[in-house]
């Protein structure tokens, strides 16, 4: 496929208060960004268990966002802390069997950045779009 | 710490092993003892619970075989546990499962007298009951011959096993030294030199087993072709002993799939493997439980296609420890690194 016409498909996990807020705003704004994020709303981004980022990974997404508050900002004290751990420690893993960690993104957007979660889409998209499309996408037998 | 001396008998060390444990049951250091003995039929070795110290005849910690780890028959034991004393013999995989399992609450370890015992390494179990001897690859490679941790240590690595045994005492039970007929020993401890020996052979193995493997898995179809025959059983989950879980999250209704969410994979693809999820399970495992991994190896000796897993979840799992610097089983005060955080790290750009 042809890399201009490859429309990356991203899985966004976000949390209720800052990043989904976030994109609230840019909604709401009016702010322009790709259409190509499916997102999906938690109460905290220390709620994801990479159970599902990797089921989304093996399924052919091309991109996961992990979105949360700014450290320090955590509406439950620290469970963007930890999410950080467990996204270390899942690329840590993704990236010894030989699939590229890059895909996940682990992004602090607050509720009041609109713009920079519009910015970090229309990023996400752009670094995708060379990376090409997912492997697993064509793979059958996982 | 300090080292004693068991006098062997008769050239005879497991009957002096038995009356070693008999005497800890007679001067009731311990109610209860957790070792391993031999079948009477003398096949196989397996763990028993013993309360009456008559009942310690042919313990056998030493023989080269593990029918599991035993550190998840303690979480049983310790789970409610009765004011009893138990003295658990163990090896120092099972010693290094049990710590990571007190800290994930799983063990109480209160009522625990820890008796570790050095160890070669283990043969899986029909080799050990057909007279084959070769170590499990996990055994191959692990540097622990000997526990770190322990309230007694039966120590045979650089002993002639045919006069003495070493035995070492935790600091705060040295007073139970005399009770149990041991003498001081002030000489030079040879057995650690052994021990560091074998321990720089088996680093040296396992440096070259993850090596072959790094190669093997270094894209994503080294993985799939290793485990292409995997069947789901979900026997490494429940021989893990990190693993504790009433119910695998892979294995309850979030992943039991009907026909429409089938067919939505089929149109998508046009194929795929069944049953599905092999990969998503062992991932998701290694996400769960690899900065835990004790490298105990018993989900390779679990597995039924003989997939050496273990090697997988060794290599990656010293990936994962080393983010946060961690060594699982090495003491009971570091935190767990996904229970805990610091707020100045692994700052994203």
């Amino acid at each position: 496929m042809n890399n201009e016409q490859f429309q990356p498909r991203i899985l966004a996990f976000v949390c209720n208060w800052c990043t989904y807020t976030g994109a609230d705003l840019a909604g709401t704004a009016r702010i322009q960004y790709p259409p190509n994020v499916k997102i999906i709303r938690l109460m905290c981004s220390g709620a994801i268990d990479p159970i599902y980022v990797i089921k989304a990974i093996l399924d052919g997404v091309d991109g996961v966002l992990i979105g949360g508050c700014h450290p320090g900002d955590c509406h439950y004290q620290n469970g963007n802390y930890k999410a950080r751990r467990r996204v270390a420690v899942l690329k840590a893993i993704l990236e010894e069997v030989g699939f590229d960690s890059g895909r996940v993104y682990l992004k602090w957007i607050s509720a009041s950045e609109g713009k920079l979660f519009a910015q970090t889409i229309t990023d996400i998209v752009n670094d995708l779009k060379k990376k090409g499309p997912s492997a697993f996408a064509e793979t059958w037998n996982i | 710490m300090k080292n004693y001396i068991l006098k062997v008998e008769n050239e005879d060390f497991l009957a002096s092993v038995s009356n070693l444990f008999r005497l800890m049951l007679d001067k009731k250091i311990i109610d209860l003892i957790l070792v391993p003995q031999e079948t009477p039929q003398g096949k196989c070795v397996v763990q028993t619970l013993v309360g009456e110290a008559s009942k310690v005849v042919t313990a056998n910690p030493f023989a080269p075989v593990l029918l599991g780890n035993s550190a998840k028959l303690v979480s049983d034991l310790t789970f409610r546990s009765e004011n009893k004393k138990i003295g658990v013999v163990l090896r120092p995989c099972e010693v290094r499962a049990l710590v990571e399992l007190v800290k994930l609450k799983q063990i109480d370890k209160k009522p625990l007298f820890i008796i570790s015992v050095d160890c070669l390494g283990t043969y899986e179990v029909d080799d050990y009951k057909n007279n084959r001897q070769e170590l499990r690859h996990a055994c191959q490679a692990c540097e622990y011959p000997r526990s770190k941790l322990y309230d007694m240590n039966i120590g045979f690595i650089g002993c002639d096993i045919k006069s003495e045994i070493m035995i070492k005492l935790g600091e705060q039970h040295e007073g139970i030294a005399k009770e149990l007929l041991l003498n001081q020993f002030d000489g030079e401890d040879k057995s650690e030199g052994a021990v560091k020996e074998l321990k720089e052979k088996r680093i040296k193995f396992k440096e070259s087993l993850f090596k072959t493997l790094k190669e093997n898995i270094r894209e994503i179809s080294g993985l799939l072709d290793i485990l292409s025959t995997c069947k789901k059983c979900f026997n490494c989950q429940r021989a893990c002993p990190i693993c504790y879980c009433k119910e695998c999250i892979m294995c309850g209704s979030t992943f039991q799939y009907q026909m429409r969410d089938y067919l939505k994979s089929v149109n998508r693809a046009g194929v795929i493997k069944m049953p599905v999820d092999t990969l998503l399970f062992h991932l998701t495992r290694l996400n769960h439980m690899s900065t835990s991994c004790i490298a105990c190896g018993q989900c390779t000796s679990a597995c039924p296609s003989k997939i050496q897993i273990a090697d997988i979840f060794n290599m990656i799992g010293a990936k994962t420890q080393a983010i946060f610097n961690y060594t699982p089983g090495e003491n009971f005060e570091d935190e767990l690194p996904q229970a805990t955080f610091r707020e100045d790290e692994l700052n994203e750009k």
